[in-house]
Order: C-alpha cells, then structure tokens, then sequence
C-alpha cells in the first residue's frame, strides 16, 4: 500500500488552482471543441497567443452560413443547363425554378467569404456541420428528409405529410372509402420530390472545395435552421467525393463537372423513387398523420430493375434509420412500410 | 457493498462505496489491480484537493442515485454547475480529467464553452481571467483577418 502512495504522489504533475491558464492544451481543445461554433472560435483566437495557436487544432466544427457568406462557385446564368429527362416534360421547369431559390449559394461580394475560407483557418477538423439558412419559401406541408451522399447522391428518405392532429373514429371511417388504389396529387408529390433533391445536391455541390481541402475529415452533416433536411456524408462517401473532384480529368467526369459547374448542383445518375402512401396514419397515443407519404430514392446503377425482396429490405432499413431521433416519424415510417400504397418511378440521370 | 477511503492532496478523507467511485476510470482500475478482499483501502488522490474532491464525489453521487428520473439529474446537475465560479469550474476539469470521470470532464468543459460562446476577445479574458500577450500589431493582424467577425460593424 505504502509502495502504492509513493508512486502516485510521484506521479503528479501538478496541484491545480492557478485558473484556466493551467490547463493542458488538450483540455482546452476539448472545450474548443465543445464551443464548436466558427465565428465563436474565431474570436478566442484573438485572445491570447496561446488560443490564437490552439483555435486552429479544434477538430469538431459548426458553421451557421448566413446571408453575408457566399460561395466560391461563379454564378449560373445558363438556361440550357437542365438535360433531358424522359420521365415528365413538367421535372424541367420544376427544377429551373426551384433551383434558384433552393441553392445555398449567395450572390458574391467582395467583403463576403465562402465557407472553404472560413474553414482554410481549421487544421484538423475531423467532424462538421453546417447549416444553410431556410429561405422564406411558403411550406404547405411538412416535408422532413435525409439524404445520403459519397460523390453524388447515395440515398435519400423522405416522409412528408399535410399534419398531424388529434385521432377521432370518424376520420377512420373515410378513409375505408378512400380505396388504397388511387394515389392523388401525384404532380404536386413530384414537385416536392424534386425540390427536395435539388436542395440536397445544391448543399452537396457546395461542399466540394471544403471536401477537398480537408483531409482528415470523417464526418459532413449540411442541415438548415429548422431542420426539415439533413445531407449525411460519412467518411466513405467523403473519399469518393474527394477522389472524384480531385481526378475527375476522364472524359465522362470531366463531362459531368462542367455541367455542373453550370448548374450549380451535383449530378445524379439514374435512379428509382419508391413511394409509399396512406391518406390518415393511425400513429400512437390518439394521434393521427394526414397524407403521409414515404419516399426511397436510390441511384438503379446496373442492377435490374425488377423488385427484389433484398431490395425492399434495404429501402426498409433506410427508412427506418432515416429518423431515428424522431419517435413519431420512425412509428409513421414503420406504419407505411407494412401498409401504404406503393408506387414506383424511375427518373433518368439529371 | 464495498467501502473504501479517498484521501486528498490536504489529506481530507472521503469514503465512498465502489458502486460510487468506479464512474472514475482511474480508480475502477487501481480496485481492478490491488484492492480485492479490504475496506481498509485509503485511494491517495494528490491532485486533487479536498473541496475539489467532495464535489465531485456530490456529483458522482446523484449518477447512481436510481430514485432519480434522468431529468431530475440534469436539473440537478444544471444547478450544481451554475453555482461554480470559474476558478472552481477549472478544477474540476482537471480533476474529472485526472480521474477519468468523462461524465463530468464533459460536462465542466461544457460549461466553459458555454461561458464564452458568442463573447468578444476581451470578454473572455475577462471570464477565463486571462492577460493578452499580443504586440498591438499582432492583435491588429488578427483582427485585419477575421474582421467580418470580429468587428461588430462589418458583420
């Protein structure tokens, strides 16, 4: 026992007490990394020598974009830019006119600072999240999303509905009218489809120069402030994205660069849309979903296009984890999997 | 259940059960290693002082306390980190860090961060209580690169 007390009492460093001063750098990174914010931590490095040396180590970053940051990106004024896509004439001009206001891009000024130089300052940073503004777009009804991205889009989920409101037993009735078969609304259920996407690859083009640059990171969650959608890249999708913008010199790629350097949005290869759909979603605790839809989109790549039981499992699994912070979404997402009307489409690369 | 003595840098004696004390990685091992058959254990902690020492076994405490919702600890634990001066605050990181308690490592480091958040420079000297060592021209350097943050009327 003796023994023992010696070696700890030797041990020790030092006796704390002398202020914040006396702790280690790492415990300082650690709250750095706990501030998280870039504009905050921007200012803790005019503090001191010290912290103007730490700042740049922090590895878990947050950045809000507001209106005065801009992207490097040159803006787009082409009105060719959308290719031919076979699926609805009406996909054309849904995705020119929504592209303007769903783009996380500003128009640049030359005070303003893109994203990837604020972030030039950060050495290390290992996990990031970015949140986009939410412009004043009239929203009708929810439309809650997450999207999966390497170099271009990997999946996305999303449930929409009109809303949710208290559950009465004559609701219930009409519904048994409504006969599962007929799927309404389908334009208006393409046109939020659509709007969701481009928002996704638009916050996913952006983020190419912040990729690119830094090396280390693992982890890139684009959100906006009232969190309706979320872009995911984990740090498999981020090697494909970085090694796709860093060689993209073959014919094909450099193709699809250029295009999108135009339109200002990532560019997605084919890909099937499985919809489910119920009009009034029993949920739990008395409360009841209008119009629930769920959405899977996945690229087709190569595989068939035949439904595959693995197939639904894994759209299943997608959807299921897609919200998993939310109780009520993930108990409408599971509802839909075993009883919604299905629909699919495929819409060809755009 | 086991008992055993905490000893601190001012020779403070604290006795904790293990059920307690094992939230800190440091002593869950040292019991690992020696302290199999005796209550008669005395754990010496000497960087740790004996005020430091009771609060955190106080926060410790209430993290087993089973008659308590997860909400009433954090309650608790909101209160217990908002009574601390700064000072106080920074001693217990150290301590939580020494002992490995990563409950309340997080939870201190936490509270500063949140203490400096949104703060000018000078703002946080003042809470951290520390001096700039800045020539006027390398503040000036610094505040010419990050001016659209820095300064109020650019942002």
């Amino acid at each position: 026992m003796a023994e023992v007390q010696e070696q700890d009492a030797s041990s020790s460093i030092r006796v704390a007490g002398d202020g914040f001063d006396s702790l280690p750098d790492s415990l300082v990174l650690v709250i750095f990394n706990f501030v998280s914010d870039v504009k905050a931590l921007i200012r803790c490095r005019a503090v001191s020598k010290r912290f103007n040396s730490l700042v740049p180590h922090s590895d878990s970053l947050f950045l809000k974009i507001d209106c005065s940051i801009s992207s490097d990106s040159e803006s787009d004024s082409d009105s060719d830019s959308v290719p031919t896509s076979n699926l609805f004439d009406f996909f054309q001009t849904t995705l020119q006119s929504f592209f303007y206001f769903m783009s996380p891009v500003f128009l640049k000024s030359k005070s303003q600072k893109s994203p990837a130089q604020i972030l030039r300052q950060f050495h290390r940073i290992q996990r990031l999240q970015i949140e986009f503004p939410t412009k004043g777009l009239e929203v009708s009804r929810a439309v809650k999303w997450r999207a999966e991205f390497g170099d271009t889009l990997r999946s996305c989920v999303i449930l929409s509905f009109q809303k949710i409101r208290k559950f009465d037993g004559r609701a219930m009735m009409a519904v048994d009218n409504f006969g599962v078969d007929f799927f309404p609304g389908m334009e208006a259920r393409v046109t939020w489809l659509m709007r969701t996407l481009i928002t996704a690859l638009a916050r996913h083009h952006v983020m190419a120069e912040v990729v690119v640059e830094h090396l280390e990171m693992k982890h890139l969650v684009l959100r906006d402030g009232e969190g309706n959608g979320v872009v995911v890249i984990e740090k498999n999708g981020l090697e494909d994205f970085r090694r796709s913008r860093v060689c993209g010199d073959g014919g094909e790629t450099s193709e699809r660069r250029t295009a999108e350097r135009r339109t200002l949005r990532t560019r997605v290869p084919r890909t099937t849309v499985r919809m489910k759909y119920w009009p009034l979603l029993d949920l739990q605790h008395g409360f009841c979903m209008e119009d629930a839809t769920l959405v899977v989109v996945r690229p087709t790549g190569n595989a068939s296009e035949d439904e595959t039981a693995d197939m639904r499992k894994e759209d299943a699994d997608l959807a299921l984890r897609a919200f998993e912070d939310n109780d009520v979404y993930t108990v409408a997402v599971a509802e839909l999997l075993t009883k919604g009307t299905r629909f699919k489409m495929l819409i060809n690369s755009f | 259940m086991r008992t055993f003595q905490l000893k601190s840098s001012d020779n403070k004696i604290f006795k904790v059960s293990e059920e307690i004390a094992i939230q800190s990685a440091v002593i869950k091992n040292f019991l690992e290693d020696f302290g199999s058959d005796s209550d008669e254990i005395v754990i010496p902690l000497p960087n740790v002082r004996g005020r430091i020492l009771e609060m955190m076994i106080e926060w410790m405490v209430k993290h087993v306390d089973e008659e308590l919702t997860k909400e009433e600890v954090e309650d608790w634990e909101n209160k217990f980190m908002n009574d601390l001066n700064m000072e106080v605050t920074t001693e217990l990181v150290m301590a939580a860090n020494y002992l490995e308690v990563i409950g309340l490592l997080h939870r201190t480091c936490q509270s500063i961060a949140d203490h400096i958040s949104g703060k000018s420079p000078e703002e946080i000297r003042r809470i951290l209580n520390i001096t700039s060592d800045f020539t006027p021209e390398e503040e000036a350097e610094i505040r010419r690169q990050n001016g659209w943050v820095l300064n109020p009327s650019t942002n």
